[in-house]
């Protein structure tokens, strides 16, 4: 699904990211974890043609992303708030996502039946603009706005942020059940370790820019692992 | 010291700007437009004494100035208008540290004023002082007269950040700014034995009592700054209020009319709700159909009794509109650019869209020449192949500023924005594409025949909307290549 080769960014004379291989197949779900700074979103940029690369490939099905707009179709990102156009209503928003993938109004207002209960009745039928909305339920709109026309890669950087327990909770059974029922890959950036750990097949450990730890989530001794990197592990304060 | 930090942060903002930070051209490019500048103020510093004794010479040179102190306040302020920033501007990172709000207040305050913009214009008034003043009263005269002038400059600066401010707020308060000016300069053409004598007068005092003049100014001066003070506190203070409320709205109009034209259409839709539901865009169109009223009264009284002129003012009545607001292409867009470019050819369908939106508001204009066509002083035949030659020819030429425009406009904001200066390129193509069409219809007209003129333009026009696929697709196709540029500004100006 994705393929990434010798990827480097640099800003001035920073290396920022330097991948020499990644491979993440179909089906993958994938936690990338790391301290600030580390190159998470950097990583994503470069993934879907945000940002300049210094070198290397990111292939998606094989196509270099910047050869060819084929992958966009089948890829759903939401970043950040610049994802948003924050002047039409959350349904306005909905439908106008939903026409540039095809998608008829009927089949929008099906797909979003679905996350009915993500959307906790906040977001539909309120008469707001997005930007009138809090930041939670902004992040809702951008991540349901990914998914609404069920790609087959899904990128979501820092889906639990914003989002109330609950919230956070349903967006990870959300995102499981998904990658479950249609074997689409999904990739998402957290700093919450427990629940990437919950929801991920896969975590990648990213410091500046390297991926040092590439390790089945399921393990039992990746958590272990990860709290040592993070030094979280219990500790007696005196 | 705060202060100095603070009037530094306003020098590394304008330093560091992602017009040109990085790029040699562009700085080249600014500070040579800069040198120049100051080079043509030196000039008409020393020329202007020498014209004005030849040209009145019952007058002093600096009763002159005097006299046309307010046509040179005017054209300051509109320079002013084009480029300058408020002060208020990236003011929300400081607000809740600990520093008293008066004293951030007045310091960016101090920031905005303190600029090399109002320091430039010394280059022209100290050779004009110390060639008129000092002969009659000395040196210290002169130096009075060059600190008086300077006054006078620091109070349109002043007066420009109320009048921006309030325009922000509500496009229509760009009436206070040509009231202001426009009847001071209208009273004096008008009235000239009335008001002339006051303004010589003026100008005699800023020589002859210098000094006296000078205090005077200064505490104009304090009250214009506390004024200003006033106007940028409370709308500061609104402005953050504003935001934790809440709109919530009884209806909302989807501009359906659009969806019959598919997947443009859906871009249409969303062209005509970003101009509609946010405020500045609003009142760009505001601004751009007033502007298409005044042009149209004018012609209407006759004013212009010139081929040049005429041709000038009715070019503009069509071109205006999509000028003003094409101009920002794709700087509004900045704003939530990512969201398009992960789909497939979207700003292409983006560009598009706009390109035939405007088409449609380009119609606009022949309404408001229905006057002059049933009065005669227009045809329909030259009204239509001047919309055709905006369509086909002026909106292709203003909308090559997708490719050049790489910093985010603010939607809403008025005040907390982070910058406003237009690049270089972007002010040569806004120009061109103001007055190049009007010379080529003045040239028309000179050497043809009026028939052959609405032929040529209507002709020209047609070819330009009849290619409009291929160089909307070259227009795309250039944008894509500076895409990484252009994004990383827009990010930066956000």
């Amino acid at each position: 699904m994705v393929e990434i080769t010798n990827l480097t960014k640099l800003f001035g004379d920073n290396k920022v990211l330097d991948i020499d291989h990644l491979t993440i197949p179909e089906g993958d779900f994938v936690g990338l974890v790391g301290n600030n700074g580390a190159g998470k979103t950097t990583l994503f940029r470069l993934m879907f043609d945000l940002l300049k690369r210094d070198s290397g490939t990111v292939l998606i099905d094989g196509a270099d992303v910047t050869a060819s707009e084929d992958w966009k179709a089948r890829c759903g990102v939401y970043l950040d708030n610049s994802f948003l156009i924050d002047y039409l209503g959350p349904e306005e928003f909905f439908y106008f996502i939903g026409k540039t993938y095809g998608m008829t109004k009927d089949e929008v207002d099906a797909r979003l039946e679905t996350f009915h209960q993500f959307m906790n009745g906040e977001i539909l039928g309120t008469k707001k603009f997005i930007r009138d909305m809090s930041m939670g339920n902004k992040q809702k709109i951008g991540i349901v706005a990914a998914m609404l026309h069920s790609p087959r890669l899904l990128v979501l950087d820092e889906p639990f942020n914003f989002l109330d327990p609950s919230s956070q909770i349903r967006i990870k059974e959300i995102l499981h059940a998904y990658n479950a029922a249609t074997g689409a890959t999904v990739i998402i950036s957290s700093h919450n370790l427990n629940h990437t750990i919950d929801v991920c097949t896969r975590i990648l450990l990213l410091e500046k820019g390297y991926i040092i730890k590439d390790i089945p989530a399921q393990d039992a001794g990746s958590r272990r692992q990860l709290e040592e990197y993070f030094d979280i592990t219990d500790k007696t304060y005196e | 010291m705060i202060a100095f930090d603070l009037l530094k942060h306003r020098y590394l903002e304008y330093k560091r700007n992602p017009q040109f930070y990085g790029s040699t051209f562009a700085k080249v490019m600014i500070y040579l437009g800069g040198a120049m500048f100051a080079g043509y103020l030196l000039l008409f510093g020393f020329l202007i004494p020498k014209m004005f004794g030849e040209l009145f010479p019952a007058f002093e040179p600096y009763h002159m100035l005097g006299k046309w102190m307010f046509i040179i306040l005017a054209a300051d302020v509109l320079i002013r208008f084009m480029y300058q920033k408020t002060p208020s501007s990236n003011l929300k990172p400081y607000f809740l540290l600990p520093i008293g709000k008066r004293k951030l207040l007045n310091l960016l305050m101090l920031g905005n004023v303190v600029s090399l913009y109002n320091a430039i214009w010394l280059f022209f008034i100290v050779p004009f002082a110390f060639m008129t003043v000092t002969k009659f009263y000395g040196a210290g005269a002169a130096f009075a007269f060059v600190c008086t002038f300077e006054a006078f400059i620091v109070i349109n600066n002043l007066l420009y950040i109320i009048f921006r401010i309030l325009v922000n707020r509500t496009i229509f308060s760009i009436l206070l700014p040509v009231v202001f000016y426009g009847s001071v300069i209208a009273a004096l053409f008008a009235f000239d034995e009335t008001v002339s004598p006051l303004f010589i007068t003026l100008g005699d005092a800023m020589a002859a009592n210098a000094w006296l003049t000078l205090t005077a100014s200064l505490v104009v001066l304090a009250a214009v700054w506390l004024l200003a003070y006033k106007v940028v506190e409370t709308t500061m203070q609104q402005e953050l209020s504003s935001a934790a409320k809440v709109e919530k709205r009884k209806s909302v109009t989807d501009y359906s009319f659009f969806d019959r034209f598919g997947e443009v259409g859906a871009y249409m839709k969303l062209e005509m709700k970003m101009v509609v539901r946010n405020k500045n865009c609003r009142s760009q169109f505001i601004m751009g159909c007033a502007a298409i009223l005044l042009f149209v009264v004018l012609l209407y009284m006759d004013l212009y009794t010139t081929t040049f002129m005429q041709s000038f003012v009715i070019c503009y009545v069509f071109s205006v509109l999509g000028v003003i607001m094409l101009s920002g292409v794709m700087s509004y867009e900045g704003n939530y650019i990512d969201c398009l470019l992960v789909r497939r050819v979207s700003i292409l369908t983006l560009l598009r869209a706009k390109y035939y939106l405007h088409c449609l508001f380009a119609l606009l204009p022949m309404v408001f020449v229905i006057p002059l066509m049933v009065d005669g002083q227009q045809t329909f035949g030259r009204c239509l192949a001047l919309l055709l030659f905006t369509c086909g020819i002026i909106f292709p030429l203003v909308l090559q500023l997708a490719v050049y425009n790489k910093k985010s406009a603010p939607l809403n904001d008025s005040v907390n924005v982070k910058s406003s200066s237009a690049s270089g390129i972007a002010t040569v193509i806004t120009m061109a594409a103001l007055t190049v069409p009007s010379i080529i219809l003045t040239v028309l007209t000179i050497f043809f025949e009026p028939l052959t003129v609405t032929l040529v333009l209507a002709l020209t026009g047609i070819a330009g909307i009849g290619t409009s696929d291929w160089w909307l697709k070259d227009i795309y196709k250039r944008f894509t290549a500076r895409k990484y540029a252009n994004l990383d500004g827009y990010r930066a100006t956000r």
